[in-house]
């Protein structure tokens, strides 16, 4: 297995690479279409023949890829989008979430291999105050209407100052995009809205001001996960109040934390659930990669992730069943959120 | 003009230049010899030095460093200040025979200078080079107070801020107003931030609290006059700045000593390891061979600031720059994988700090018993975007404690020989540069007067020195001290006693509280007066009047220079008046020295 990943670089010069990656999709799957019509069309790589696959991973999925035997690019979805719209592509494949692959126009769905809830690891103190405030399971559109208030003004101690929200960028994080689709389907109401509903909703826009603006400037360093972040810096809660992340990613590193560390944690699982649902995009209609699929499944059962519907260990016990879908909008919206989120953070 | 300019000289001075603290130097030992592996060269803040150094040691001998293709990495660790380092890195590290190879990886005390760093680029357009990373370890900025003043202004049970520390250093009573005259006044110590991370990390809260913001800290509020009116408000309690927050650390336990410590300093903004570090004995983090740390009769305990505070996150940033290839890269990935396991991390708490690794459970030394709280801070103060941090850097100039200073110059025969061999430079030549290029140092409102001493001066030859400039604002007579200073040559001998006595004197007659005093003492050899001999009278007359609660502090911060000055008793003069000595016993390392005893205003 070859494994190479592109370097981290700044959110901002992204942006239009994005959107023009969104616009160029649709150009670069039609010729990739070309080229794979004058193949056999029975699977493998893109030149036809049966050698390795090469397989794009989300950052995300990382530590999954490497038990591949594939060759291996990790890479921010902002680049992986720029190299799917920038013509044929010498990949064959995309570890991604499902959303995202949408963008892969023209292919069929990959299934999904795995999923695991979107949560929101919060200092226990904190976790209790927010509970306390917005509900059993607090929703996005609440902690958006508390964000960057003193923590005093909801029941908490004043030493905490104010609330303060984090999850990854959502330009170069597949979890980061999610999160953001996760949080406005919660203003919504639904996972159906579509960039209309925020342009016609003039509350929409402080709301959405608010509750990014509160977060703290790191989490949205490019390439680098808040969540390991905030779970590094002891006393926990002391970068951020909550962050963003999975359930799989929370309870598997909260294994092997030490005890002040564990003991500090509380996961909330956000209402209405969304989920990340791990899918390996065939980069092409008619290329088969399911041969990848039972090594997927068993490194993302190995990772935490639900591979059949069941919590993993150490779930909390409210942590919910899943639903029937990923609670999440599509991925041209997500891309066109990731946008506006842009015009708001930058 | 002059900080932001004269900067860059002295960051670069100071790069060679070993100290403690984050603003130690670099350069200092051999490098080792990577036999045929390749070099990942590191440049760290020097409180890390020592366990880096091990770190690396143990993966050079390990398996993690064998790289594909029968190759091999070796990491070699040098000590580089966090600012020297910032500025070597806008330069492209030049003269790497004096500053040390160019870096592969870069860990300075905290992440705001990779900030710093890449807002400079910008500034030269170039591409950023400190690329977001994580840190490995961790330690929050703390304001350090004797316990029993701490206790006296509510600790543990009241929250202390930054305003609490203002209405204090403006109270006219003092420590009176919390039923504590004896204590005096309320006496601030803070490096400099241009040096510094403590005191950048400080100066950044200090600034957010004039704002009662804790994120956000915007160019508008730097401008602010009532944002400048409270920065300038804690700048006055400051008793000196420097370049490194030892020197105050030291300073202190020797006042412990001798039971004058709470007359000293009132606090001091330091990394929570420093608070540790002294508690057990051993204020400059570093346990010389034989020696037996005692704990402190006054422990520090750690206060942090209940606007937030910020940690220094030592990160791991394996540099963007163009001297660095993907081999390399990879290869310091190893390494930070190495410094994140575990074993490792433990050897970090042991250091004092918190680890990184999520693993590895707190514990002692991050205790109560040591002053410290692992459970604070509850909250952080945002690094401001780099255009501002820079900006804020330039206010500090500006809002900064005004000095008052009488350069002292040794202008005896032995000036006269040779200072740097392969130039032919006298050591008055070399002396005469570096305090001419250190005029640029000052503010135009600093007062600075120079002074030379030697025997058989003025126009009976009875005198044992001379005011060449009286110590007056610098605007108006900075040429003239110029011309002054190019105008020496070496006399006679040397009156040490009386001449450091006589100077230290003056300023205290003419003492003006709103400014730091001081005497910059600089000379090469040992007292040569017949009719003054008596070190011990100098060093009693000095402690007594620097001790008390009412003591108006003059500082004697003295060089010595050449290798034939008296090094113990210039130690002695300035501990006495709690300052520093300054190693300059070689001659060609003045201009650097100089510039980094001008940090302290």
């Amino acid at each position: 297995m070859i494994v190479t990943e592109t370097r981290r670089r700044a959110v901002p010069a992204r942006a239009l690479a994005v959107l023009a990656a969104v616009l160029m999709i649709g150009a670069a799957v039609a010729v990739r279409q070309l080229v794979l019509d004058d193949e056999d069309g029975t699977g493998g790589s893109v030149d036809g023949t049966q050698g390795a696959l090469t397989v794009v991973c989300v950052r995300e999925l990382r530590d999954v890829c490497a038990v591949l035997d594939a060759d291996v690019i990790v890479e921010g979805v902002d680049e992986t989008l720029t190299r799917f719209a920038g013509g044929p592509s010498d990949v064959d494949a995309w570890l991604t979430f499902a959303p995202l692959a949408d963008e892969i126009a023209g292919a069929e769905d990959g299934a999904v291999l795995a999923r695991t809830p979107l949560v929101l690891a919060a200092r226990s103190d904190r976790a209790a105050v927010l509970r306390d405030h917005c509900g059993a399971q607090p929703t996005w559109r609440c902690l958006g209407t508390v964000a960057d208030e003193p923590w005093s003004d909801i029941g908490g101690d004043a030493r905490w100052g104010d609330v303060r929200p984090a999850h990854a960028e959502p330009v170069t994080s597949a979890l980061g995009r999610l999160v953001v689709g996760q949080a406005v389907a919660s203003y919504f109401g639904t996972d159906a809205f579509q960039p209309i509903d925020w342009q016609a909703d003039v509350d929409f826009g402080g709301w959405f001001q608010q509750l990014e603006r509160a977060v703290p400037a790191d989490a949205f360093d490019s390439g680098v996960d808040p969540f390991a972040r905030w779970i590094g810096t002891r006393p926990v809660g002391a970068r951020y109040d909550a962050v963003a992340t999975t359930e799989a990613q929370a309870l598997t590193r909260l294994a092997t934390a030490a005890p002040d560390v564990r003991d500090a944690v509380m996961l909330i699982y956000p209402a209405p659930m969304a989920t990340a649902d791990v899918v390996l995009q065939p980069a092409a209609e008619g290329l088969d990669v399911s041969s990848l699929d039972g090594a997927l499944r068993a490194a993302l059962r190995d990772a935490g992730y639900r591979v059949d519907r069941s919590p993993p260990p150490g779930a909390p016990g409210d942590a919910g069943a899943l639903g029937d879908g990923d609670g999440l909008p599509a991925g041209a919206v997500l891309t066109a959120l990731t946008a506006y989120w842009e015009s708001v953070v930058r | 003009m002059r900080r932001v300019a004269w900067l860059l000289a002295v960051a670069l001075a100071l790069a060679a230049c070993s100290s403690g603290d984050d603003a130690a130097g670099g350069g200092d030992g051999e490098l080792a010899d990577p036999g045929t592996c390749i070099p990942i060269d590191m440049a760290v803040s020097s409180e890390k030095i020592a366990l880096l150094t091990d770190l690396a040691d143990e993966f050079n001998a390990s398996d993690d460093a064998r790289l594909d293709g029968d190759t091999c990495a070796f990491v070699r660790v040098q000590s580089k200040a966090s600012g020297a380092a910032m500025q070597l890195l806008t330069q492209g590290w030049p003269q790497s025979e004096a500053n040390g190879p160019q870096p592969v990886v870069w860990s300075p005390a905290a992440s705001s200078w990779g900030a710093i760093l890449n807002q400079r680029l910008a500034e030269q357009g170039q591409e950023p080079m400190a690329p977001p990373s994580e840190a490995f370890m961790l330690t929050p900025l703390v304001i350090a107070m004797p316990q029993p003043m701490a206790e006296a202004l509510g600790y543990p049970e009241t929250p202390i801020g930054y305003a609490d520390i203002l209405a204090l250093a403006q109270d006219p009573q003092g420590w009176g107003a919390y039923g504590h005259p004896e204590w005096g006044p309320f006496r601030l110590g803070k490096t400099n931030p241009n040096f510094s991370t403590s005191a950048l990390s400080a100066t950044i809260a200090q600034y957010y609290a004039a704002t009662a913001k804790t994120e956000d800290l915007s160019l508008e509020d730097l401008a602010r006059p009532e944002v400048q009116q409270f920065a300038r408000g804690v700048e006055s309690s400051v008793v000196h700045y420097g370049d490194i927050t030892m020197t105050f650390l030291n300073n202190w336990f020797r006042n412990d000593v001798r039971g004058t410590s709470l007359t000293y300093v009132s606090a001091v903004a330091v990394e929570e390891k420093s608070v540790i570090d002294y508690n057990k004995g051993d204020p400059d983090g570093v346990v010389a061979a034989g020696e037996s740390p005692r704990p402190p009769r006054v422990p520090l305990v750690a206060i942090y600031p209940e606007e937030g505070t910020l940690y220094s996150d030592n990160p791991f940033i394996v540099l963007d720059a163009p001297w660095v290839d993907e081999q390399e890269r990879e290869a310091a990935r190893r390494f930070e994988a190495f410094v994140q396991r575990p074993e490792a991390q433990e050897r970090v708490l042991e250091f004092g700090f918190r680890p990184g690794n999520p693993d590895v459970a707190i514990g002692d030394p991050i205790t109560a018993l040591w002053g410290v709280d692992p459970d604070q801070p509850q909250t952080l103060l945002e690094v401001p975007e780099p255009e501002v941090l820079t900006r804020l850097l330039d206010r500090w100039d500006e809002d900064r404690k005004r000095a008052r200073v009488m350069l002292l110059l040794d202008v005896s025969g032995s000036m006269g020989e040779p200072g740097n061999p392969q130039t032919g430079a006298t050591k008055l030549d070399l002396a005469k540069d570096a305090v001419i290029d250190a005029l640029d140092e000052f503010a135009p409102d600093d007062e600075v007067g120079l002074r030379i001493f030697t025997t058989n001066l003025g126009p009976q030859q009875d005198q044992n020195w001379l005011d060449l400039v009286p110590v007056g604002p610098l605007a108006g007579q900075r040429e003239q001290m110029a011309r002054a200073v190019g105008d020496l040559v070496p006399l006679n001998a040397t009156p040490l006693y009386t001449a450091t006595n006589e100077a230290y004197e003056a300023m205290l007659a003419d003492f003006d509280a709103a400014r730091i005093n001081a005497v910059v003492l600089l000379s090469d050899g040992k007292n040569e007066d017949d009719f003054n001999n008596d070190a011990e009278g100098l060093i009693r007359n000095l402690r007594a009047q620097a001790e008390g609660e009412a003591a108006q502090p003059v500082r004697v911060f003295a060089i010595a220079y050449g290798e034939d000055a008296d090094l113990e008793t210039l130690r002695r003069i300035a501990e006495a008046t709690n300052a520093q000595l300054y190693d300059a016993s070689d001659a060609t390392t003045i201009s650097r020295v100089f510039t980094a005893v001008v940090s302290n205003f």
